[in-house]
């Protein structure tokens, strides 16, 4: 009875180890959410899917997350470049109030008010350092 | 009736301190956990820091109004609308609170705190009536499963703790799997089975079906592999049940499905969506999910072998096989229909189940391997062994088990795939009863009462300190206390209200403490999402012009003038908070159209004033 046990047990840590994906990626999440962007931008369909599932991997449990995620790189192809743009201008630090409207527009069209959340946080981020910026 | 009374007579005093005792306990918790939420939320009043929670104390509210609208209590055009599921634990606070006239909210410290005693008190009654252990050792054995899922890195942390589910059916669905493995003569049991049949089915059909399939395989087994008639009968009774329970749930949803099918709705987009992929992408998504996969072999292979050593079948191989079997069967759904609606999603419902029955499982088995020639010449090298390999995969990662080793990797918040859970812990959990059944002092140890004291103890504090808190923008210092009882005294019942910014429509207390309606919502839209239902998309462009300040620019089918728009559906009035950089785009867009009615430090109410021509009849 043993034996199978210890088989048990080499075949858990072999498949942990075939499971194992990259550690930290938390902060990946949007750097793999850029890259897919990026590959749409391109037509590189494998890239694209590639993104999707490493983003799967970090959210493998959170639905939202997922569908929101592979939706938006899956309607890409037809919201005309609203979504990429804001996230490059992000990216190289411009935050610009109206990127960040078509954002907001892009997200509920793809996937209803609560996908717009985050979005309209750095809209009201950005509004409330200009306004300290005037004052 | 009468053996109910006598039971509850023949219950020893020690037994009752030791019920008291877990209130206390999960009361103590409560407060522990919750005063956490207090501190950030601003006070006891918004507790609130889950969206499936408060979707449940929506409901709940949605249940009290006349006519009834659980199916979206959110929004005044849907008013009156029911759901096409049933949602029944909200739905029995709801009328409790209706009966009572109590606001609903009352029942959040008794329903956080019941939850898990009165699951704790079930759980550890069927551990006792069926599966023979005695009360003491029952109630620790219980108690220290709850208390180490707490601790657990999984969405299993939350299981007898937030929302309705799956807590709120899993200790029935325990109860129910408990009589049908070990089916005894007796009323008071056969009567308990059955009413958990129909409050598991009731409440939670997806884990139903888990008590479904077990009363039909050990039907089937006592009937023809057994060939013990009288289990079969008795087994017969609960099939029964639960086939008449089934038929009842269908027969609901059935009779209500044009009400609100948002579900269903959701359910075939999924299943659309799928279908418009492109090709590489569906194959990705449709693929198997490995590790439920090749956790199930192995334990198959386990199980195969224990039956050539053993002889036999016993009940645990039984249930652990149908156990995982339906984790199995949930988490590759999209291999059969396309898409897994959701279910992948939702397994965790199972995880207190599989915890219990993989630790009786191994506790039944480790006895027989200690015990065996090869063991007991290999033990040298297996201990350190296996003790390696749990130290290796607690600190590893992405493999680590416990929540709160999570300091390892701060960023690491990834919740772990729970089939990788498994034969992340089973390596832990076999050193330990190996150990336990090798060296008798161990067991003596680890058994010892100050031991498994000090053991709970820990794990109830550390589960505790370390549950997850959100501590989002929406849930920090809510604003409107004072202005929700200004409504509460001066606006009519039914009357709208738009609260702004966003992050206060996430958490909206406004529906719970007062009989308003709001403006916008995205649980009320989800809820509202059927085939051509334009008011969605209306709400959303016309709150988010309001934040902006460009209310006059945005076009909407035929509304031109701002009267029009602000017109279109019924709004009453506008909440905001006074620290938002919107509130001047507000502020200047309702110039004209909105009176001031109350004002404090934190936000400012107004009243829509439009031309009385432009009202809507």
């Amino acid at each position: 009875m043993i034996r199978p046990v210890i088989l048990m047990f080499i075949l858990m840590t072999a498949s942990l180890k075939s499971y194992a994906a990259e550690p930290g990626q938390g902060p990946q999440l949007q750097a793999y959410f850029q890259a897919g962007l990026q590959s749409l931008k391109n037509n590189d369909m494998n890239g694209a899917v590639n993104a999707v599932m490493k983003i799967k991997q970090i959210d493998a449990n959170d639905i939202r997350g997922y569908f929101l995620a592979i939706q938006v790189l899956w309607k890409m192809q037809k919201l005309p470049d609203l979504i990429w743009e804001i996230e490059r201008a992000e990216k190289s630090g411009i935050h610009n109030p109206d990127l960040y409207k078509q954002k907001i527009l892009a997200l509920f069209l793809v996937d209803g008010f609560m996908a717009t959340y985050d979005a309209l946080d750095g809209l009201e981020k950005t509004l409330r350092d200009e306004q300290e910026q005037k004052l | 009736m009468s053996g109910a009374v006598q039971s509850l007579q023949g219950v020893p005093r020690r037994n009752w301190a030791v019920i008291f005792f877990a209130f206390i306990l999960f009361t103590v918790a409560f407060l522990g956990l919750y005063q956490r939420h207090a501190s950030i939320s601003g006070s006891w009043k918004f507790l609130i820091n889950d969206r499936d929670d408060y979707q449940f104390w929506s409901i709940t509210k949605g249940t009290t109004h006349t006519p009834t609208d659980d199916g979206n209590p959110y929004y005044f055009e849907e008013k009156g609308r029911t759901n096409t599921l049933p949602y029944t634990s909200p739905q029995i606070i709801g009328t409790l609170a209706k009966i009572f006239g109590i606001p609903v909210l009352s029942f959040f410290p008794v329903w956080h705190i019941g939850l898990p005693f009165i699951s704790w008190l079930v759980m550890t009654l069927a551990l006792c009536r069926f599966w023979k252990y005695s009360f003491m050792k029952s109630a620790v054995i219980t108690l220290a499963v709850m208390a180490v899922l707490l601790n657990l890195r999984s969405t299993a942390q939350g299981s007898f703790y937030r929302y309705s589910r799956p807590g709120d059916a899993l200790c029935f669905l325990f109860f129910w799997l408990s009589y049908v493995f070990n089916p005894v003569k007796s009323r008071l049991l056969q009567a308990g089975t059955l009413v958990s049949v129909f409050i598991t089915t009731a409440m939670n059909p997806m884990i139903a079906l888990m008590g479904c399939l077990a009363t039909t395989q050990e039907l089937l087994w006592q009937k023809w592999v057994s060939k013990n008639e009288e289990k079969a009968r008795l087994l017969m009774l609960v099939f029964a049940a639960a086939f008449v329970s089934g038929l009842l749930y269908t027969g609901y949803v059935a009779l209500h499905f044009s009400k609100n099918p948002w579900w269903f709705t959701m359910f075939a987009n999924e299943k659309k969506f799928v279908g418009q992929m492109a090709d590489t992408m569906r194959r990705q998504y449709v693929r198997p999910e490995w590790p439920s996969i090749v956790w199930f072999c192995a334990l198959c292979a386990a199980l195969g072998w224990s039956r050539f050593k053993q002889k036999c079948w016993t009940a645990f191989d039984r249930l652990i096989f149908l156990v995982f079997f339906m984790r199995l069967f949930f988490s590759n759904l999209q291999l059969l229909f396309s898409a897994n609606f959701q279910m992948a999603q939702h397994v965790y419902y199972f995880i207190p189940i599989e915890f219990f029955c993989l630790l009786a499982w191994l506790n039944e088995k480790m006895p027989a391997v200690a015990r065996s020639p090869f063991f007991l010449k290999t033990e040298k090298f297996l201990f350190p062994a296996v003790g390696f390999a749990a130290f290796a995969v607690l600190f590893t990662p992405v493999s680590f088990f416990i929540w709160n080793l999570n300091f390892l990797d701060p960023s690491n918040y990834r919740v772990i795939d729970e089939a990788v859970l498994y034969f992340s812990m089973t390596p832990m959990i076999v050193f330990i009863l190996a150990a336990c059944c090798r060296f008798e002092s161990i067991k003596r140890e680890l058994l010892n009462r100050k031991t498994l004291a000090c053991f709970i103890a820990g794990a109830l504090i550390s589960g505790y300190w370390a549950y997850p808190i959100p501590n989002r923008p929406y849930l920090q210092n809510f604003p409107f206390a004072r202005a929700y009882a200004w409504l509460n005294e001066n606006a009519q019942k039914d009357e709208v209200v738009l609260s702004a910014p966003h992050n206060r429509t996430f958490t909206d207390y406004l529906i719970l403490y007062t009989d308003l309606k709001t403006f916008i919502s995205p649980y009320g839209e989800y809820m509202s999402k059927r085939k051509q239902n334009p008011n969605n998309i209306f709400r959303f462009t016309l709150y988010t012009n309001l934040l902006y300040g460009s209310l006059d620019k945005v076009q909407f089918q035929d509304l031109k003038t701002k009267e029009e728009k602000l017109s279109h559906l019924k709004l009453n009035y506008v909440l905001l908070e006074r620290d938002t950089p919107f509130a001047e785009n507000v502020q200047r867009e309702l110039s004209g159209y909105v009176k001031q009615v109350y004002g404090d430090q934190r936000c400012l109410l107004y009243k829509i004033v439009l031309p009385p021509q432009s009202l809507k009849s």
